[in-house]
C-alpha cells in the first residue's frame, strides 16, 4: 500500500506533468471549441446571461480541471489547477472524466447522471441547465473534443465505444458487460 | 407509421433529429419563450431553427407539432401572436395550445392550420372536447394524466376529436393546467412563466449522508447517498406529518405505460406522447427507439413485454409508475 505522503507527491507529479503539457492540450481543446462554434454558430447563444462566465468541468480522476468560457462568438478552455474551493466560476460540474465526455458529446442522459449521483454539480443550476443545453444543440462528437480534426470522422465510433465500455464496467461493479 | 402515431419531445435541432432518426412520427418543440411550458435556460427554437426542422422532419416523412401552450399575460399577448405566426409561416403541421385566446388567435390568422387541444387545457369530458372541437375546429385533445385507462376509453367513444396520451416521462399530479405551487416558492409556474421549479432556483447539496434538493431555498427531499433522487418540485417533496417524512402528494418516479399500450390502443388512442423536452438527445433516442419497437411489435401482433424494462434508469428517482391508467382510488 502506498504511504499518504507518497501518494500526495505521487498526485503532484502527475499535476505538475499535465501543466507542463497545458500549450499544446489547450490548443487541442480550443481548437475543439472552434470547430464547434462555426457548425453551429447559433449553439453557444443558447446560454443567454451565461455567456463569458466561465464553468469549471472538473474530471476527478484526471490530474487537474478545465476552466471552459463560451459566448456567441466562440470560447475557450484553460486547463487549471483544482483547489478545494474554487472561486469565481458560474457553476462547478465534476465527475469520472468519460462520464463528462459523454455528457459533452449528449451520449449520456444528463438527468439519470445526475441524480444516480454520477455527477456533483455546485452553483448556479440555471447556468449548468444552459451549458447542457448549449452543448446538445453543438452536435459535439467524442472525436472533436480529444483527437485533431483530421482524425476525427474515422475515430469517433471507437472512442464511442470505448467510453460506453468503460461506463458499463463501472456500472457492473468494474466488469464490461459480458464479462463474468 | 404504425396503428399508433408516437409523438416525442424536442428541445433542441440536435434532439428534434435524434427523435426522427430514431422512429418518432411526430415531434413536438417550442419557441424559445415563455410562450411554451418548457422555457428552459438554452432550449427551444428560435425561427429560422424551426424552419430547418421542419423542413428535415418533413423530408423523412415526420410532423412537426408546435407547442404554444401556455396561458398568454395581460399586457404581453404580442409574444402568443407572435409565437402562433411564427409556427404557421414555419409549415408546421400543428399546434398545440390550451388558452381560448391562443386558440381563437390561430384559428383567425389560418382557418387551416390543425390545432391541438394541450394538456394544460384538461379537457376530460366529451363536452368539453365538444365545446373546442366546435368552437375552434380542434382535431385533437392531449388528455391529463390524471385519467385512468377506462375513464379514456370512455371519453373515446364519445368524443368527437383524437385523443392523445402521455405514455413515458415526468408527471404531474395536479389537474394539469391548474397548478401553481411552484410560483408560490418560485415566482413562477407552468402555466405562466413555462416553468416549474425553474432551475435558477434549484440547488443541490451533497453532504456525507447524502443529497438536500432545494428550491428558493427550501429543503424538499433529502437522499441517502447511493439512492437515486429527483428533481425537486413541491408537489415531489418529502414533508413531515405526525411524526414521519412521506412522499404526501407524488412520489419522484415517472411515467412508464408501455405495457398499457395494446388497451390504450384498443379503446382507440390515435397517439402517445413521450414527455421530456428538457431531457436531451440521449433520453429521447432511447425512449423514441424502445417505444418504436413496442408499437411495431403490437402492429406484428406481438407483445410488448421485451421492451417494457428497456428504459427504467431514465425514470426519476430510478422508479416508473403506470400512473392514473391503473389507478383503484377515486
Amino acid at each position: 500500500m502506498m504511504h499518504p505522503l507518497e501518494e500526495r507527491l505521487d498526485a503532484r507529479v502527475l499535476i505538475d506533468l499535465a501543466l507542463v503539457l497545458r500549450p499544446p492540450v489547450e490548443m487541442l481543446l480550443n481548437l475543439a471549441v472552434k470547430r464547434a462554434w462555426r457548425r453551429s454558430a447559433n449553439a453557444f447563444g443558447r446560454l443567454g446571461p451565461y455567456q463569458g462566465r466561465p464553468y469549471l468541468i472538473d474530471p476527478e480522476d484526471l490530474p487537474v480541471a478545465f476552466a471552459l468560457t463560451l459566448t456567441k462568438h466562440g470560447g475557450t478552455v484553460k486547463l487549471v489547477r483544482r483547489t478545494p474551493r474554487p472561486l469565481g466560476y458560474v457553476a462547478v460540474i465534476a465527475g469520472e472524466f468519460v462520464d463528462l465526455l459523454a455528457l459533452f458529446d449528449g451520449s449520456a442522459d444528463a438527468d439519470s447522471t445526475f441524480f444516480a449521483g454520477e455527477l456533483t454539480v455546485t452553483g448556479d443550476t440555471g447556468a449548468v441547465l444552459a451549458l447542457h443545453n448549449a452543448l446538445e444543440a453543438a452536435d459535439l462528437r467524442l472525436a472533436d473534443l480529444l483527437v485533431p480534426a483530421p482524425l476525427a470522422p474515422g475515430l469517433d465510433p471507437i472512442l464511442h465505444r470505448i467510453v460506453d465500455w468503460r461506463r458499463a464496467a463501472r456500472r457492473n461493479g468494474g466488469k464490461p458487460h459480458g464479462v463474468h | 407509421m404504425g396503428s399508433i402515431e408516437l409523438v416525442c419531445p424536442a428541445g433542441s435541432p440536435a434532439m428534434l433529429e435524434a427523435a426522427v432518426e430514431a422512429g418518432a412520427d411526430s415531434v413536438y418543440c417550442g419557441l424559445r419563450d415563455e410562450t411554451n411550458a418548457r422555457n428552459f435556460p438554452g432550449l427551444n427554437f428560435d425561427a429560422t431553427e424551426l424552419a430547418r426542422a421542419v423542413d428535415f422532419a418533413h423530408r423523412r416523412g415526420s410532423k412537426v407539432l408546435v407547442a404554444i401552450n401556455t396561458f398568454a399575460r395581460a399586457g404581453g399577448e404580442d409574444r402568443w401572436r407572435d409565437s402562433a405566426k411564427t409556427a404557421i409561416a414555419t409549415g408546421a403541421d400543428a399546434i398545440i395550445a390550451a388558452d381560448l385566446a391562443v386558440l381563437a388567435h390561430v384559428r383567425e390568422l389560418s382557418p387551416t392550420m390543425r390545432l391541438h387541444l394541450s394538456v394544460q387545457a384538461a379537457a376530460n369530458t366529451p363536452e368539453a372536447i365538444r365545446f373546442y372541437v366546435e368552437t375552434f375546429g380542434v382535431r385533437r385533445v392531449v388528455v391529463p394524466r390524471v385519467m385512468s385507462a377506462p375513464e379514456i376509453a370512455e371519453l373515446i367513444k364519445e368524443s368527437s376529436a383524437e385523443i392523445e396520451a402521455f405514455v413515458f416521462g415526468g408527471l404531474c399530479v395536479m389537474t394539469e393546467g391548474r397548478c401553481a405551487l411552484s410560483s408560490y416558492v418560485s415566482g413562477q409556474s407552468p402555466n405562466l412563466s413555462g416553468v416549474c421549479s425553474p432551475p435558477e432556483a434549484v440547488s443541490f447539496e451533497r453532504t456525507a449522508e447524502g443529497m438536500v434538493s432545494r428550491l428558493s431555498g427550501l429543503a424538499l427531499d433529502k437522499t441517502p447517498t447511493g439512492a437515486t433522487a429527483g428533481y425537486p418540485t413541491l408537489c415531489k417533496g418529502r414533508f413531515a406529518a405526525d411524526g414521519e417524512a412521506a412522499y404526501l402528494f407524488e412520489e419522484p418516479t415517472s411515467l412508464n405505460a408501455m405495457g398499457l399500450l395494446a388497451r390504450l390502443g384498443e379503446a382507440g388512442v390515435t397517439a402517445v406522447k413521450i414527455e421530456g423536452r428538457q431531457r436531451g438527445k440521449a433520453y429521447v433516442a432511447r425512449v423514441t427507439r424502445a417505444f418504436r419497437k413496442a408499437i411495431d411489435a403490437l402492429d406484428r401482433g406481438e407483445s410488448t413485454a421485451p421492451y417494457e424494462h428497456m428504459l427504467t434508469d431514465l425514470a426519476e428517482g430510478g422508479r416508473e409508475t403506470q400512473g392514473a391508467y391503473n389507478k383503484r382510488w377515486r
